[in-house]
């Protein structure tokens, strides 16, 4: 019986030791790289998105660490005065230490469309210094935040279509006003042509009586502080058009730059092609509108430095009326820039 | 009692009686089945050694089911790996994680599980069998006229080898399966053996859980198999009705505690 | 000395023994009979608590016992040792392992001296020659001398047997009776006999007991029984098949 139990013995314990082998082969290749040498280096996000610990850290595509530990510190200041949200720990391997710059980025990115997410490290300058990372914490970027783009976008686009859409009539009215205003400008002009030219000569016969004619003009009508109160009404309404605009327009380029940087993530050709279009015509939008800006700030300099008299003595109540109505409907609905016909 | 309200009482006895009836049998059960598993356990602790009946009990559970396990894990690894590769195929033909997924989900669930049902098939069946012909033979009563506890003598032997042995082979059932699979999807997909073998996905959470069913399922099934064999009675029929009821209770226990462990691990191992 | 009072037991709704009293005098061969079924077993199982009674009381030596738990049953079971009907062997050990099984486990002997002392005791029923041999190999009325000397291991005081004649060819059978009478008038042992073996019960019984119907029909010496008016009793003991047991 002895060798029956004895074999026995042996057939179970091969059994097991096969089974243990197995199971610490797969514990040891899960550890993966843990006989290299490495060094910690400690970032902060704002938002590192879906990062997580134990994902894998990149230089340019090769795996070279992970991610040890992420502490959410919520906006405290620590010794060296560094306000933080996140601080990662990440542990990399030493012998790419050297190749990681002071200026180098450290951003979250996806492997693939849906993959998970992984941090990548872009070398920097090689003329730059070597990290120390127990001197500086860099400051990481998160991952493009494709959701608060698109609500941003959004909103804009909802709260531009419905503009449009409750203020058809006015904006209708705008552009009659306008073209009226334009029309009227130059009937005015046309008609007034030899009149004008007439004036022009006898200024130019009378160049004294002219000037003290046209110096007690300008008193009556461009020191009026009628005008002045509507030139300073216009200066107020273009000013305040600037400051709302501005914000606008810089949500808007802060938005493209998130935007190219997950353009130049985003693979697919076409849709990288369609986003590249829509940021050239936001862009172009922009532009516009602050050309208009520009102009209508342009033209009330030039009325307020006395050219185009005829413009001082044209001017009447009606036409300051227009000019005022369309400055307060712009003021209080500025996206009727953005309306293209 | 008249004859009507005789008859209405075994009328009224009927659902709602056995309803009731079923209940208390269902909780007896249950007690007696937490009973036997408390019992052995002390016994496990604090009973008497029989020398080389816990290295023949695991020879008969480990080595004996070992081939019987490395089929089904391989066929089951192969079908595994081709459905779902047709299914990723349809979606999204990218196969680069194949390979990592497939791993996930056999070390954080299926080789045990799987692994686990096939077990209790085997090792079940002739616990209960075994136990259950010492019952009706009234061996077990011997056993207690000699003073030997029939859980002492019969089941702790029987836990313990399966909680060892069961590990065991859900290890290497796990590793036949991985092979299988990648075979596979080397040749109905072209994938590479590179590619498949990513342990990338699988973290220490998974490998905890993955161990704690096998140890869990490894005491699961002698214990219940081991209650329904305890339990017999009627001769060699009520053996081969304990015999069924083992298989079906202890696949039921597998599937059960599958559901908390897991439950469980998405807590505190959260992905 | 052994009481039984008013015993009651019940399978399910089935009643098995309704009021069943007797007493077993020490030293005495003593017979309990009846139809198959009538509950014989069952009774004598609740001896060694393998069973507890619904109702009633029993007395082993001035001990109440039907309701110890299994750990205070253990004295009861070194003084009072059980032949079962099968033999009941273990077929996962050889003979000597049978027998030296309540040592190691009542005595808590080591395995190599109980297995010593095993094959002293196999020696006494003659069947030292197949200690290491597997049950399975024997035949019955081996078998059933094993089981004795498994019984008879700790010398117990009161030593009960299912049907022992039941499966065994005449000679077997009556080895088997003279053995019973030798404990008994040799070591001072109280036998409990279950048997319907007329030969058996009328060549070596001092008392018997017969029961019918969950109750006690009659109690007395074999001469009682051979010389009572009751048709029931009449039938059993003479063995006939017509008559008013169903």
């Amino acid at each position: 019986m002895a060798s029956a139990e004895r074999s026995i013995e042996v057939k179970v314990g091969m059994l097991i030791l096969v089974s243990l082998a197995i199971l610490a082969g797969f514990i040891l290749v899960m550890g993966g790289i843990n006989f290299e040498k490495k060094f910690t280096v400690y970032v902060d996000f704002d938002n590192p998105g879906g990062l997580q610990t134990g994902a894998p850290v990149r230089i340019a595509g090769v795996k070279v660490g992970s991610v040890d530990e992420m502490q959410f510190r919520g906006g405290e200041i620590d010794a060296q005065g560094r306000r933080s949200m996140v601080r990662c720990k990440l542990s990399v391997q030493e012998k790419v230490h050297s190749s990681i710059r002071e200026d180098a980025d450290f951003y979250v990115t996806t492997q693939g469309v849906l993959g998970e997410q992984f941090l990548a490290i872009d070398p920097g300058t090689p003329t730059k210094p070597i990290l120390d990372p127990e001197k500086t914490i860099p400051h990481g970027i998160g991952p493009p935040r494709i959701d608060l783009f698109l609500a941003k976008a959004y909103e804009l686009l909802d709260m531009t279509v419905t503009g449009l859409r409750n203020n058809q009539d006015l904006v209708k009215e705008i552009i009659v006003n306008t073209a009226g205003l334009l029309t009227g400008l130059n009937g005015s002009v046309q008609d007034n042509r030899d009149r004008i030219n007439r004036i022009m000569q006898n200024l130019e016969a009378l160049t004294v009586e002219a000037n003290t004619l046209t110096r007690d003009a300008r008193g009556k009508y461009v020191d009026n502080p009628q005008i002045d109160r509507t030139l300073a009404n216009l200066d107020k309404i273009t000013g305040d058009l600037q400051k709302d605009t501005g914000p606008l327009l810089k949500d808007a380029k802060e938005a493209m730059a998130n935007l190219n940087r997950a353009s130049a993530t985003v693979g697919d050709p076409e849709g990288q092609a369609k986003l590249k279009k829509t940021i050239d015509d936001v862009s172009d939008l922009a532009h516009r509108a602050d050309l208009i800006a520009a102009d209508t700030q342009e033209i009330v300099g030039h009325i307020k430095k006395g050219d185009g008299t005829v413009g001082a003595l044209v001017m009447d109540e009606e036409l300051y009326d227009d000019l005022q109505e369309m400055a307060r409907d712009l003021k209080h609905n500025p996206w009727k820039f953005f309306w293209k016909n | 009692m008249s004859v009507q309200s005789r008859q209405a009482t075994v009328a009224h006895r009927g659902f709602v009686f056995d309803l009731g009836s079923a209940a208390i049998d269902l909780a007896r059960s249950g007690w007696e089945l937490y009973s036997v598993f408390a019992r052995t356990l002390y016994f496990v602790a604090r009973g008497k050694r029989e020398k080389g009946a816990v290295l023949r009990q695991m020879y008969e559970i480990g080595n004996k089911s070992a081939f019987f396990l490395t089929i089904t894990m391989g066929f089951i690894g192969m079908i595994l790996v081709y459905q779902s590769g047709l299914q990723t195929k349809r979606i999204l033909p990218d196969f680069t994680l194949l390979g990592a997924t497939y791993l996930e989900l056999l070390v954080r669930d299926l080789a045990a599980s799987i692994g686990a049902l096939m077990l209790a098939t085997r090792v079940g069946a002739g616990i209960a069998a075994e136990i259950g012909s010492m019952v009706v033979t009234e061996q077990v009563d011997a056993l207690r006229m000699c003073a030997a506890d029939p859980i002492d003598f019969l089941i702790k032997p029987r836990f313990i080898a399966s909680v060892i042995m069961t590990t065991v082979l859900i290890i290497w059932a796990a590793a036949v399966a991985y092979v299988a699979g990648g075979a596979t999807a080397y040749f109905a997909f072209d994938v590479p053996w590179r590619t498949f073998l990513n342990i990338q996905l699988v973290d220490h959470g998974d490998l905890i859980t993955g161990l704690t069913k096998c140890v869990a399922y490894g005491a699961a099934i002698p214990i219940v198999s081991g209650y329904c064999g305890l339990s017999t009675f009627g001769g060699s029929e009520g053996v081969g009705w304990a015999t069924t009821r083992a298989v079906v209770n202890s696949s039921l226990a597998i599937i059960v505690l599958n559901f908390f462990i897991s439950a469980a691990a998405f807590v505190v191992f959260p992905k | 000395m052994i009481s039984f009072k008013h015993i009651k037991k019940a399978f399910g709704p089935k009643p098995v023994l309704d009021d069943v009293s007797f007493d077993v005098k020490r030293g005495e061969v003593f017979f309990i009979i009846g139809a198959s079924g009538v509950g014989k077993s069952v009774l004598i199982k609740h001896l060694i608590g393998l069973l507890r009674p619904d109702g009633g009381e029993i007395w082993l030596d001035g001990e109440e016992i039907s309701r110890k738990d299994e750990l205070g049953m253990m004295p009861v079971r070194k003084k009072c040792a059980m032949v079962f009907q099968h033999s009941t062997l273990f077929d996962s050990m050889t003979c000597a392992e049978n027998v030296a099984l309540p040592l190691r486990k009542h005595r808590g002997m080591k395995t190599r001296d109980a297995l010593i002392e095993a094959k002293n005791r196999l020696e006494v029923v003659h069947m030292q020659d197949f200690a290491d041999r597997f049950p399975s190999e024997l035949g019955d009325g081996m078998r059933k001398r094993v089981a004795i000397a498994r019984a008879l291991t700790l010398d117990p005081t009161y030593v009960l047997f299912d049907e022992p004649t039941t499966s065994l060819d005449p000679v077997s059978a009556r080895r088997v009776d003279k053995l019973i009478r030798e404990l008994s008038d040799k070591l001072g042992v109280t036998s409990i006999v279950v048997s319907h073996d007329l030969a058996s019960i009328f060549s070596i019984a001092d008392r018997i007991v017969m029961l019918y119907r969950g109750k006690v029909k009659l109690m007395g010496t074999p001469e009682e029984f051979k010389a009572v008016d009751d048709p029931i009793v009449q039938q059993f003991i003479h063995g006939r098949a017509q008559g008013p047991i169903e």
